[in-house]
């Protein structure tokens, strides 16, 4: 193969990041791929062929399929509510008030502490005997019997939701509002002449100018939120009854705590495949977005 | 008009009085909206933070009292300084900023050349190296824990810096790519050219025009992939046993023990050891967010 | 010329991070894997090893101390991990799935025979089929802790206790019995209940191996129906059961919200820390009238890996580890029973609180060996906690449960 003088200059340049990726991603898949088909003794070692025996055993096990669900329930809500409130937000702090530029260093706050501390943070938050949340929606009469959080499964899983909403709810209002603060005024100001109001020019202008932002920061959204370990892990442990288990949980689980690595393989391919599925149909979008 | 007859004077003064009400009003509704809406999405926003910050000057006693009180009768500062001279939270702290400080050095030498060639360079494989780079960014590390973890042990790699900061390298890597791929697109490519036709060679033309060029994006890159790794919980859990070693967020969740979680120190510690990453975050803050944002369009 | 600098200062911060020197020393280092039995800060373990090396000079202790919540599965890294320590605390309930892995070296092939002489009978849980697999390190018994300000006779009997908490129990403020539905790292009350109706988790075949899941039987349904009346229709327990795990249930009782509580003698140490004034005393279990009396008794050992290289010196760290100074300083620091006959004669052992956990001992049983308890024991909480929550009724739980515990064995 003949190289261009172009590509003599591109090879070595990857180099680097080829070698880390090979050795540290490619390598641990493919041995990811080839247990996921195998046999394994307890510590993980191949013993024999499993063909596809690991995935049949997942697919005729209704638990699976029930967090399978859920990890779809679970991400969906997550990045539909961390989208819209995220652009409230980011349309709030656009506002040309006195003081925005505190709220926005404030808002920075959840983004910028480690997951497992503010997953422990609100599991003591949500404690339904010395925590402030249900002290505070009693003694404001907002909710007057809220649930005890972490004690049911609906509640449980709503309560897993919200950590996860917090914690990335300032990525989207921040990036959205660098979205916003890069479109011209003009564009409204000619807006405004047409005539438009609020609502029209929102729709008009802010929208088709976000919405590269909106497809960039949801995808990453989807990806991270289908994979968000730590809320789960920590916050609940994915009870009571196993209903706050999403994937990456019950793959850990499996892996770790039953010592089943064939299986538990088999879930990180599905896992996988599932997002790949998703992000090939986004990433067209989002090519054919940016052009 | 302000040249007009003195005998109209009296009705412009009123309308302008009427203008500056009306200014006044508006501006009333919108710093007033503002405030209000602000306030209401700070208080959910900060609650939890409330929270970490009233528990940390608490008692034990005030920490299971029910019900449990806002402000404790007595702030205490004896959780900070128990949880400084009992715990090795000053290891813990210098642990994570070292692997971060490493991941952040490691990535952009492998960041920078490939986002470099990413961006200006045809080469065959470019479609599938960006897709790569996609997919990696889709693995959920929990997936490759197991054989990373053997080929650290395989490299006695692990109790050791470089075990998390090459995973925490190549877990950021993706990102990292894509984003100074997208700073080096946005540089018009003529001014590398002139700079190629005044006599540089091309690595002196990367090294001295379009990387400088790409500083914001560089450093954009550098506070992320900073704050990933300084985050990080999974790798260190696995890769790190000695206590010496640990990072902060895992030194912060052995706070929890079989038998009691001691709130009020867990609370202290993690307000000490989120605050530096915290005030580096509001710091940057502006810059990190429009590099994210103008890194999706480019 | 400043953005040169910065990269110089950055290529020689890497070239320093690389310089890192690889740990480890010439000497004969064992390494030794403990578990973190509360959050404070202990420094027995770093003690011990001080007072060793000091002893043993050409020996050093590469201590790790991990959380028990973790504990289960870093060991299983990094025994797959070929990273294996020396020596390490588990759950002597956790030997036989290790052992499986093949990488238990039983204790008695290389410490004498005096030396295994030195433990209680009890403590010697990790004896199995005639080899001894692990040391004993820690024991504990259940047992119930009430409110003496309150309740002037223990209750003997559930169907005593259950009238002593309709009595005590004042909705809102204070809860007659604490029950836990959160998973949690071990199978928490249900199996009192299970013990104390004379019930098991398994049948026990001919040669004294376990065969079939049992707790679908007329005495594990009605362990758990009792637990679910007292939730759900008598209402004599905290309200949220599925909130809490014992460690969050222990946090009641120490609050003054709960008038009973069934744990360990650990409990004893934090209610001196946490909450002084609280009138309290110690009973043994309550069990089911007419049905015999049983606790539960759990037991942590120290295994020694086969990879272990220096058995020798691992034998001489446990010689030393197990005279009566540093077991005695062990047992109160970590509020457990003494393992040790020489201590426990001891005269801190004799006291009103100790007794009716050391009294339980003989009768006391311990959990089943299985090579799959990680497995049964989750499956076990969910069960539990269906119930519990009114998912499922306590028979239809526990069938569920054991059909999926007899599949995970393979067991027909």
């Amino acid at each position: 193969m003949r190289l261009s003088a172009q590509e003599r200059l591109a090879y070595p340049l990857l180099v680097p990041a080829a070698a880390l990726i090979g050795a540290l991603i490619l390598y641990p898949i493919g041995a990811t791929i080839v247990t996921a088909f195998a046999t394994t003794d307890k510590l993980g070692r191949i013993v024999g062929v499993a063909g596809w025996r690991n995935f049949q055993a997942l697919a005729a096990d209704p638990a699976f399929w029930q967090i399978f669900r859920r990890t779809f329930v679970w991400t969906a809500i997550a990045v539909a509510v961390k989208t819209t409130a995220g652009l409230a937000f980011a349309l709030l702090l656009n506002l040309p008030f006195h003081g925005r530029r505190a709220v926005r260093l404030l808002t920075v706050i959840p983004w910028a502490l480690p997951y497992p501390i503010s997953a422990m943070i609100w599991q003591w938050t949500y404690n339904s005997q010395f925590g402030l949340l249900n002290r505070f929606l009693q003694a404001t009469g907002l909710w007057p019997h809220p649930p005890a959080w972490l004690a049911s499964p609906g509640s449980a899983f709503a309560a897993n939701l919200i950590v996860d909403i917090w914690i990335g709810l300032p990525f989207f209002a921040l990036v959205f509002l660098a979205g916003l603060q890069a479109i011209s005024p003009e564009y409204h100001e000619a807006a405004a002449i047409d005539g438009a109001g609020a609502a029209a020019r929102f729709a008009a202008v802010t929208l088709p100018f976000l919405r590269p932002v909106i497809v960039m920061a949801s995808l990453l959204s989807v990806i991270w939120t289908f994979n968000d370990f730590s809320v789960p892990y920590i916050v609940t442990k994915g009870g009571p009854i196993n209903t706050t288990d999403i994937l990456v949980t019950h793959l850990y689980k499996t892996a770790f705590q039953f010592l089943d690595f064939g299986p538990a393989s088999a879930i990180a391919i599905i896992t996988f495949l599932t997002l790949l599925a998703f992000s090939l149909l986004y990433a067209r979008l989002y090519f054919r977005e940016v052009g | 008009m302000a040249h007009g007859p003195a005998t109209l004077a009296v009705p412009l003064r009123e309308a302008a009085g009427r203008r500056a009400r009306s200014r006044l009003w508006r501006a009333l509704v919108l710093h007033g909206g503002g405030w209000a809406l602000s306030a209401v999405a700070l208080g959910v926003l900060l609650f939890p933070i409330f929270v970490m910050l009233s528990t940390s000057v608490k008692t034990l006693n005030e920490v299971y009292q029910v019900p449990p009180v806002w402000v404790p009768a007595a702030v205490t500062w004896r959780n900070f300084v128990d949880i400084w001279t009992k715990y090795p939270l000053r290891t813990y702290m210098l642990n994570s900023l070292i692997i971060g400080a490493g991941t952040t050095c490691l990535n952009l030498l492998a960041a920078i050349p490939a986002g470099y060639a990413v961006a200006r360079l045809r080469f065959r494989g470019r479609q599938a190296f960006m897709l790569l780079l996609l997919l990696i960014q889709m693995f959920s590390p929990i997936v490759v824990l197991i054989p990373l973890f053997k080929i650290m042990a395989a490299l006695h790699w692990l109790d050791t810096y470089w075990s998390l900061i090459v995973t925490n390298t190549v877990f950021t890597l993706a990102f990292s790519t894509w984003m100074l791929a997208s700073y080096f697109r946005a540089i018009p490519a003529e001014i590398e050219e002139a700079a190629l036709v005044d006599g540089c060679s091309r690595r002196q033309a990367i090294l001295r025009v379009a990387i400088p060029l790409a500083a914001p994006g560089v450093v954009t890159t550098i506070i992320y992939v900073f704050i990933t790794a300084w985050n990080e919980f999974v790798f260190a859990l696995t890769f790190i046993s000695r206590t010496e070693m640990r990072t902060l967020t895992v030194g912060l969740y052995t706070f929890i023990g079989r038998w009691a979680v001691q709130w009020h120190y867990l609370m202290a510690a993690a307000l000490v050891g989120v605050l530096p990453v915290v005030i580096l975050f509001m710091l940057v803050e502006r810059h990190l967010v429009r590099g994210l944002a103008l890194g999706a369009v480019k | 010329m400043r953005r040169r600098i910065a990269l110089a200062a950055g290529a020689a911060l890497c070239i320093g991070l690389l310089a890192v020197p690889a740990l480890g020393g010439g000497a004969v280092s064992i390494r030794a894997v403990w578990m973190e039995y509360d959050a404070r800060y202990n420094t027995f373990w770093q003690q011990l090893k001080k007072d060793f090396e000091a002893a043993n000079p050409g020996i050093t202790v590469d201590t790790v101390i991990v959380p028990w919540s973790e504990g289960h599965d870093r060991l299983v890294t990094w025994i797959a991990g070929n990273q294996a320590p020396d020596l390490a605390i588990v759950g002597t309930r956790w030997i036989l799935e290790f052992n499986k892995m093949g990488v238990v070296e039983p204790v008695d092939t290389f410490m004498p025979k005096a030396f295994t002489h030195k433990f209680i009978g009890p403590a010697l849980e990790a004896r199995i089929g005639g080899r001894l697999y692990g040391v004993p390190v820690a024991l504990s018994a259940r047992a119930l802790y009430y409110r003496s300000d309150l309740i002037k006779t223990p209750p003997r009997t559930w169907q005593e206790m259950l009238a002593v908490a309709q009595r005590v129990a004042k909705p809102g403020s204070l809860y007659g019995i604490g029950v836990s539905g959160k998973k949690f790292a071990e199978l928490t009350e249900y199996v009192y209940y299970l013990y104390g109706n004379g019930g098991d988790f398994f049948v026990t075949n001919p040669d004294g191996s376990y065969g079939r899941c049992r707790v679908n039987d007329a005495a594990g349904v009605e362990a758990l129906q009792f637990m679910t009346d007292l939730v759900n229709k008598y209402k004599v327990t905290e309200p949220n059961v599925a909130e809490n795990d014992r460690g969050t249930l222990q946090d009641l009782f120490l609050a003054g919200k709960l008038a009973m509580i069934e744990t360990g003698p650990w409990f004893g140490g934090m209610i001196q820390e946490r909450a002084k004034s609280l009138p309290f005393a110690v009973a043994p279990m309550p069990h089911n009238q007419g049905k015999p009396q049983h606790t539960l008794l759990v037991t942590d050992s120290i295994i020694v890996f086969k990879s272990a290289k220096h058995k020798d010196a691992v034998a001489k760290f446990l010689e030393f580890a197990y005279n009566d100074r540093h077991r005695l300083e062990f047992d109160k620091d970590f509020g457990m029973l003494p393992v040790v006959k020489t201590v426990a004669r001891n005269a801190y052992f004799q006291t009103p609180f100790y007794r009716p956990f050391i009294e339980q001992l003989p009768t006391a049983k311990p959990w089943p060996l299985v090579a799959e308890w990680s497995k049964v024991e989750d499956v076990m909480w969910d069960a539990v906690t269906s119930a519990l929550l009114r998912a499922k009724s306590p028979r239809q739980a526990l069938t569920d449960a054991c059909r999926e515990i007899d599949q995970a064995r393979g067991v027909k």
